[in-house]
């Protein structure tokens, strides 16, 4: 598309260069701060490591060591993957069936499940929570893996949905021919094929997951909080001091899900330009 | 449980899992093959199919939900049955209507503003050469937790004395300009207005994705039909482009009100509600897990439903005038 007029050239580079300026600065400053020492710090904002020149990893020993950011990075490892592994079965199974049969029932199930994308968690709480405690599962990992996986399953199915609603039926017919079960033509043919669409459903959940500070906060004990709910606690204890350590913690938290985000950025937008009802 | 035993058990289920489902689909599948004749095969196996996935969205959601609209209606510890009271609270109570209100704001405010953001930033971008490195920039705070950026954000609104040098980013630029300093997110004139920019912030590179790729749909032929029949850029603009651009606008809008009714991290990390920046999806937690009162909760946890229901509704009919016919 060819936009001639609107602002002129040098408009248009300003204007893009001052949102990135102002979207990416947090994470400079964020990083910066982390890198430096606490004496540096109480002196002079971020850009003072222009003048004095030093930079220390001790606020990342720090972190990762009393302020307990390890622990919490494996108990947040501990409630994504397994969460996912949950979620991306499952919701590939279900959106299969919605994609490829046709059954009675088919459009009304398919229109709840739509609308239960929109559920907002706060809704759930208490109710669930009166649920695991009555199963027994309140306080334990599983409580997470059931409530992010389940919480998570309407938007993946209808991502996934649209990945199988695209795939050729020849190939799961001539897979049956060749005397494969439904279920085997499923796992061989049609999985492998959608695996674009699993990885947008991973990183969107992955996303979710890592960084949700609510359900760890209600289902989980203090001994078993992920990062955000360290990082958290850190942050509203420590709000007077210049927050080296407390920013070393941060970056700890987003290290991960930043990597993702920059090799699966790809599947990451598919999934948000999907996830959102196509018009 | 040890710290051992947890990893075990949580790498046991990302292997397991998914083997033990398939296996139990497939055993139930095949008993059905066994007893059932082809017709009723066809309609019984793919509710066999999709009936794990309805056990989780109906544990986790469906029932909740119900569970929930009963709680509104019974007193603080969910015993006893107390009609709309709850209800009449929210009106009544002093301050409960404030946040609604706030809640009516953030509502109005963080969609419409991160809109524009995102229409001038997808057109503008559309023309450069580094466009995939300035949606990167753009796109980098949906990776990041609200914790994490109340962080980064709480160093950039850092508030000292005027007569000391600033720390943060904010106001040191403002002093520059001879202005005092300000206490940017505990000032109730700016704390509001610091923490809906953050959630902008945050939710500005998904409207940039979305509608950067709906400007790319749309066929050059149709600029060039309208520039030939004598339209200046701007009107190309005006009801060209944005016209082919409403479907995903309409979508862009509609999930950042839900996520904004939604919205609570941002707000419990920096302020939890003081300073006149309590939201709907906050004080929900409040009065379920601080003030404990399970009714009160959950007849503002109904309110919350009620304000995204007609959203539920748009979206269903979207999806039965577009693919529905093949649904």
């Amino acid at each position: 598309m060819q936009l001639v007029a609107l602002p002129g050239r040098v408009g248009t580079h300003l204007v893009i260069l001052l949102l990135c300026v102002v979207w990416i600065l947090p994470l400079v400053e964020g990083v910066v701060t982390s890198l430096r020492t606490l004496e540096d710090a109480f002196e002079v904002g971020w850009w003072g490591v222009f003048t004095d020149q030093r930079i220390t990893f001790d606020n990342y020993a720090a972190a990762w060591g009393q302020a307990q950011m390890g622990g919490a990075l494996l108990n947040s490892l501990l409630i994504t993957l397994p969460a996912n592994a949950v979620l991306v079965s499952v919701s590939a199974i279900v959106a299969y069936t919605f994609a490829q049969m046709e059954f009675l029932g088919r459009r009304t199930t398919f229109a709840i499940i739509v609308a239960l994308m929109l559920i907002p968690p706060q809704i759930t709480l208490v109710p669930v929570l009166k649920l695991f405690n009555w199963i027994g599962v309140n306080g334990t990992l599983p409580a997470m893996w059931i409530y992010q996986g389940g919480y998570t399953m309407p938007l993946g199915i209808f991502i996934l949905v649209a990945f199988f609603q695209n795939l050729p039926k020849e190939l799961v017919e001539a897979a049956e021919v060749d005397g494969a079960t439904p279920l085997q033509a499923f796992v061989r043919v049609a999985l492998p094929l959608a695996r674009p669409g699993l990885l947008s459903v991973f990183i969107l959940h992955f996303l979710f997951s890592w960084n949700d500070l609510l359900t760890p906060l209600v289902f989980l004990p203090p001994e078993a909080a992920p990062l955000t709910v360290r990082v958290a606690a850190l942050l509203q204890t420590s709000s007077t001091d210049p927050l080296v350590v407390v920013s070393a913690a941060a970056v700890i938290a987003i290290a991960l899900p930043m990597t993702l985000f920059f090799t699966l950025q790809r599947f990451l937008a598919r999934g948000l330009t999907a996830g959102a009802v196509k018009g | 449980m040890s710290i051992q035993v947890r990893i075990l058990l949580a790498a046991t289920v990302i292997v397991l899992f998914p083997v033990v489902l398939v296996a139990i689909v497939g055993l139930a599948d095949r008993g059905l093959r066994a007893v059932l004749s082809f017709k009723a095969l066809q309609q019984t196996r793919p509710w066999i199919w999709i009936t794990p996935g309805l056990v989780f969205m109906g544990t986790v959601l469906v029932y909740p939900l119900l569970d929930t609209l009963r709680l509104s209606l019974h007193d603080a510890s969910g015993r006893e049955y107390v009609g709309l009271e709850n209800y009449a609270w929210i009106f009544t109570a002093p301050g409960v209507v404030d946040v609604l209100r706030n809640t009516a704001v953030w509502v109005t405010v963080i969609p419409l503003v991160t809109l524009l953001l995102g229409l001038v930033a997808s057109v503008l971008i559309d023309r450069v050469r580094y466009e995939s490195f300035a949606k990167s920039v753009l796109v980098m705070p949906t990776a990041i937790s609200f914790v994490a950026a109340a962080v980064m954000w709480s160093l950039v609104f850092k508030f000292r004395p005027a007569g000391l040098p600033q720390r943060g980013t904010l106001n040191a630029l403002w002093t520059l300009l001879g202005k005092e300093p300000i206490t940017w997110t505990v000032n109730p004139s700016t704390a509001n207005a610091a923490l809906v920019f953050i959630v902008i912030w945050s939710y500005l590179g998904f409207v940039t994705i979305v509608l950067s790729a709906a400007l790319k749909g749309i066929p050059d032929e149709l600029l060039d039909a309208a520039r030939v029949d004598g339209a200046s850029e701007w009107q190309v603009f005006r009801y060209v482009t944005l016209h082919q651009l409403k479907p995903a606008v309409i979508v862009v809008t509609t999930t950042m009100v839900v996520w904004v009714l939604k919205t609570f991290d941002v707000v419990f990390v920096f302020t939890q509600g003081r300073y006149g920046t309590d939201i709907i999806g906050v004080r929900v937690y409040n009065e379920l897990f601080a003030a404990l009162n399970w009714g009160r909760g959950s007849a503002l946890a109904t309110m919350l439903f009620f304000a995204i229901l007609p959203i539920m509704v748009i979206n269903i009919r979207r999806l039965f005038s577009t693919f529905g016919a093949s649904t």
